[in-house]
């Protein structure tokens, strides 16, 4: 399509508004038909396209902005960028149209065109020509990998073992800046891990120094030495005092509490959670051999327990990983925490690990890449093959190169 | 890294859209700065149309599904505090909620000269 070139005509509006309407009567409008206003479009001089980007906004997000909020892009140089509210996480992608959009600020469309009296000539100005724009998809469940990274570099364990320096040490805000998602979303991810803030920094709990908090608290219960702590029976505020006489920061007993505890009727009063406390010990005998042959694992995990406790097999869901052999069943420690987040790396993990799977024994590893069952449904069909033997239904891969 | 967007002022204008299909070109190439595009007038039925070089075109107003915001990208100054020179945002200068849209096939004007 061509643009004429100015002419002097162009500076004699009644002229200029006269050559429109004649081409507009050659194209069959009649301009009595017409709204009293025709607008001259023309492009801004000086023409600086490229100074505006389009972002696609969702109705909420405009709203937001035009009440004065900041939204923030988040990513590092090689990463996707991320738009983030206080609360929600939205993933940016270029998208392109075939057509020209013209953008001006002050073109008069239906609304505000003037409609009555005189023909007459107004002006509007186009800025910019764009053919690409940035599209948002939510992005519901945050990916966790680079947070758990950045926390692993300096686990806490104990004062003792404390410098005073602050490498490697993250608040929230430092957090920010490295990780892809809004701050809402990325305390709620948090709050699942073992981390608590200790002077101002969130900082991971090692494994070592909850063990040995919790085997001390345990001790303590089970000598019945001490009011308000008992395994079934732990007064909030006894259990407090118990951390910080054993020099704990005060944030660790709100994780202490959060993790490991459940509540009771009593208000203030909690006890200690059977699944949580067990799963604690069964890592920690995990993590100290390779593989463990199923009687002395089980033999071993019921000694650690605390005395009124008793394991489960289905406690060690995405934890341990029974292999049932011809002759002999072992267990050996496999954390979902340490598998891929991507669902193809997964499922070819999960595959190189074992060619098949029953339905129960994989379902534990695929729980976190999903918001509900039947989301786990859909990821079965769409990376898996599935086989029926003996009436048991199995899933392999997809690849052919995994098949046993 | 973070950057923000946000509102300058205390308001967004309404900007509009006038999609066309295809490129534009120039019929003297080069540079389009300041130069004319055409004229758009509104039929009392409310419908645009635009006459561009010897051709009229027929569209329609379109409410957008989604909003769109127009984004200025700025260099900030930051003050004695900070060691950065300068932090980059984003001002969201104006929201687009409809546009005009010119789909049909341009009708050719034959002028008598």
């Amino acid at each position: 399509m061509e643009i004429s070139s100015p002419s002097t005509e162009m500076f004699d509006s009644t002229a200029r508004l006269t050559k429109a309407e004649e081409y507009l009567r050659l194209a069959k409008v009649d301009p009595s038909d017409l709204h009293a206003e025709t607008q001259v479009v023309s492009f801004a001089a000086p023409l600086l396209s490229d100074d505006y980007r389009l972002i696609e906004l969702d109705k909420h997000l405009l709203e937001r902005l035009e009440q004065g909020e900041t939204i923030i892009l988040r990513g590092t140089e090689n990463d996707i960028p991320v738009l983030c509210t206080d609360k929600q996480t939205f993933q940016v992608k270029e998208a392109e149209t075939s057509n020209a959009l013209l953008l001006s600020p002050d073109c008069h469309a239906t609304g505000n065109v003037v409609k009555e009296g005189v023909h007459f000539l107004g002006a509007c100005q186009v800025v910019s020509v764009r053919s690409h724009y940035l599209e948002l998809k939510e992005v519901v469940r945050l990916k966790t990998s680079r947070l758990r990274e950045l926390l692993e570099e300096r686990p806490f364990f104990g004062w003792e073992n404390e410098t005073d320096s602050q490498a490697n040490c993250y608040s929230i805000d430092d957090l920010l800046e490295q990780v892809q998602g809004s701050k809402a979303q990325l305390l709620q991810v948090i709050e699942t891990l073992p981390v608590c803030e200790i002077d101002g920094k969130l900082r991971q709990l090692a494994f070592e120094y909850r063990s040995r908090m919790l085997a001390d608290l345990v001790d303590t219960c089970e000598s019945g030495q001490t009011t308000g702590l008992s395994e079934d029976h732990l007064n909030r505020q006894a259990v407090r005092e118990f951390f910080a006489a054993n020099k704990a920061p005060p944030s660790f007993t709100d994780w202490f509490l959060r993790a490991l505890c459940t509540a009771t009727d009593v208000p203030d009063v909690l006890r200690l959670d059977e699944r949580q406390v067990c799963r604690h010990y069964a890592e920690l005998l995990l993590r100290g051999t390779k593989r463990f042959n199923w009687d002395d694992f089980w033999t071993a995990w019921c000694q650690c327990v605390p005395v009124n406790m008793t394991p489960k097999e289905s406690f060690l869901e995405g934890l341990g990983l029974i292999e049932q052999g011809a002759r002999i069943k072992t267990i050996e420690l496999f954390p979902v925490e340490d598998l891929p987040e991507d669902p193809q790396e997964r499922f070819d993990l999960l595959f190189r690990r074992r060619p098949k799977w029953r339905h129960a024994d994989m379902e534990p590893y695929l729980r976190d890449l999903a918001t509900s069952p039947k989301e786990i449904g859909v990821l079965l069909t769409k990376f898996c093959r599935s086989t029926t033997v003996g009436g048991q239904k199995l899933y392999n891969s997809r690849d052919s190169s995994y098949s046993a | 890294m973070q950057i923000p967007i946000r509102m300058t002022g205390d308001r967004i204008d309404e900007w509009v859209i006038i999609e066309l299909q295809g490129a534009l070109e120039s019929s003297l190439g080069g540079d389009l700065s300041g130069k004319e595009i055409g004229t758009l007038s509104y039929t009392k039925e409310g419908a645009p149309v635009l006459i561009v070089g010897h051709h009229a075109l027929f569209g329609k107003e379109v409410v957008l599904d989604k909003p769109l915001g127009v984004l200025v990208k700025k260099q900030q100054q930051q003050q004695q505090e900070s060691q950065e020179q300068c932090a980059p945002a984003f001002d969201i200068v104006a929201s687009v909620k409809r546009k005009i849209v010119f789909k049909s096939r341009p009708r050719p004007i034959v002028t008598q000269k």
